[in-house]
């Protein structure tokens, strides 16, 4: 071939090492990457966390118009809550200063329980005849909502610092952390669907184990939404520990159980709750295991360990393992299958730790939407 | 792709048991229907003591 007197074939032999025009093909790439590879990159993945970040804000715009559907709906409201509801959206909690750590965990439980009972009286002032049962459902939608809120505005912030700052390392985390932050975004969003028709999530499956346990028995109020009963068991006293059903609620079973000593010591206790399973884990699948089994911010198990450590109590742990997603959102079949399973085992372990004539505290932790005692 | 999620389809199913014949029931979940909430007659014995034992979701396949 000759085209206008330039051949081309010989123009890109590249058996020809002395040929300029193979050297630029080879060097100018070279030199473009080395200068502007890190910019290259960071457009490549900013698009990705771009489109996460968009559809992280659909995700928090579809979970508070839902919310608001939900509360004029059910609530029959004659005025608009958006306004109300999207202050409650933004609030934020300020962590106890921790340069001293010491007694910090009364201070962080302080903080809570004054954010959970300051929202729990927020949203009953939307109606006054609204049922304990709904009021936990629209607090719990609440908390959703707030947290993808969160995310979606955290995710913000450190992709526009890094796209205003050209700063490629701050984005790298952010490009690592994604994925499991839209895991727990979709899960979210999922959970709302749940929480407002009621229906027992993955995470209640501790409280269901214990609920059945509880039946034809005389339950007591014993702390804030937590309830208290007893039954023999072949020569043994039996007490069970649930969040009240069947409102969407965890109960304080770390005061509960800090008020019942005072009145009974038991010998061993069995904490049943739901736990995140790792890859490659069966949903359902159950461990055994020792200490306290109960997630939350640490508040709750600190005092259960306090109280256990002070009498020492044993405590036994059994755990149904599911994933985040599954945790809450309605319960999956092979998790709700796991039930009798895990309340033989709960008396195995019983009949084996616990003599005659002694006792046993058996604890069901979790949410307990949609599951009653 | 390789790592593409497929979308799940969950159905709410509610479970009822007998307490006297013990014959259990599966139906669509209604509003309303929670855990150990006594519901209706059994439809095998007649007898008024079903109780809902499990709520939980089946994924369509």
């Amino acid at each position: 071939m000759d085209f206008l007197g330039i051949n081309i074939d010989k123009l890109l032999n590249s058996n020809d090492n002395s040929n300029p025009l193979m050297w630029l093909v080879w060097i100018i790439p070279i030199f473009i990457f080395m200068l502007y590879g890190q910019r290259i990159q960071l457009q490549v993945t900013s698009s990705e966390i771009n489109k996460s970040l968009e559809k992280l804000k659909i995700y928090r715009d579809e979970t508070r118009k839902e919310l608001i559907d939900y509360v004029k709906n059910t609530l029959k409201l004659t005025e608009d809550p958006s306004t109300k509801l999207d202050q409650y959206f933004e609030y934020f909690t300020i962590m106890p200063a921790d340069m001293d750590p010491n007694g910090i965990v009364p201070k962080i439980r302080h903080i809570m329980r004054t954010r959970e009972d300051f929202t729990r009286e927020q949203v009953k002032t939307l109606s006054s005849s609204m049922s304990h049962l709904e009021t936990s459902k629209i607090t719990n939608i609440l908390e959703a909502v707030t947290t993808l809120n969160l995310l979606y505005k955290t995710v913000r912030h450190i992709f526009l610092t890094a796209k205003k700052q050209n700063n490629f390392p701050l984005i790298l985390p952010l490009q690592m952390m994604m994925p499991f932050i839209m895991e727990e975004a979709e899960a979210l969003k999922a959970a709302v669907s749940a929480f407002k028709q009621g229906q027992p999530i993955g995470d209640g499956i501790g409280p269901m184990i214990v609920g059945k346990m509880m039946l034809n028995t005389e339950k007591r109020a014993v702390a804030l939404e937590t309830v208290l009963s007893e039954k023999d068991f072949e020569g043994r006293k039996l007490y069970m520990m649930k969040a009240e059903g069947p409102d969407a609620t965890v109960g304080r079973p770390g005061e509960a159980l800090e008020k019942m000593i005072e009145e009974r010591k038991p010998d061993i206790i069995v904490m049943v709750d739901a736990a995140l399973k790792l890859e490659g884990e069966d949903t359902g699948s159950i461990a055994h295991g020792f200490g306290a089994a109960i997630g939350g911010i640490g508040t709750e198990r600190f005092q259960i360990e306090e109280v256990a450590t002070k009498h020492k109590i044993p405590i036994y742990a059994i755990v149904i393992k599911q994933s985040i997603k599954e945790a809450i959102t309605l319960m999956k079949k092979e998790i709700a299958d796991a039930a009798d399973k895990v309340a033989s085992q709960v008396y195995d372990i019983i009949k084996e730790n616990v003599k005659t004539g002694q006792s046993a505290l058996v604890i069901g932790v979790g949410n307990t939407l949609g599951v009653s005692q | 792709m390789i790592f593409s999620k497929k979308k799940e389809i969950i159905n709410p199913y509610t479970l009822e048991e007998c307490n006297s014949c013990h014959a259990i029931t599966k139906r669509k979940f209604k509003d309303g229907d929670y855990v150990f909430k006594g519901t209706d007659k059994c439809g095998s014995c007649g007898a008024d003591k079903m109780m809902v034992t499990k709520i939980f979701g089946e994924v369509i396949k």
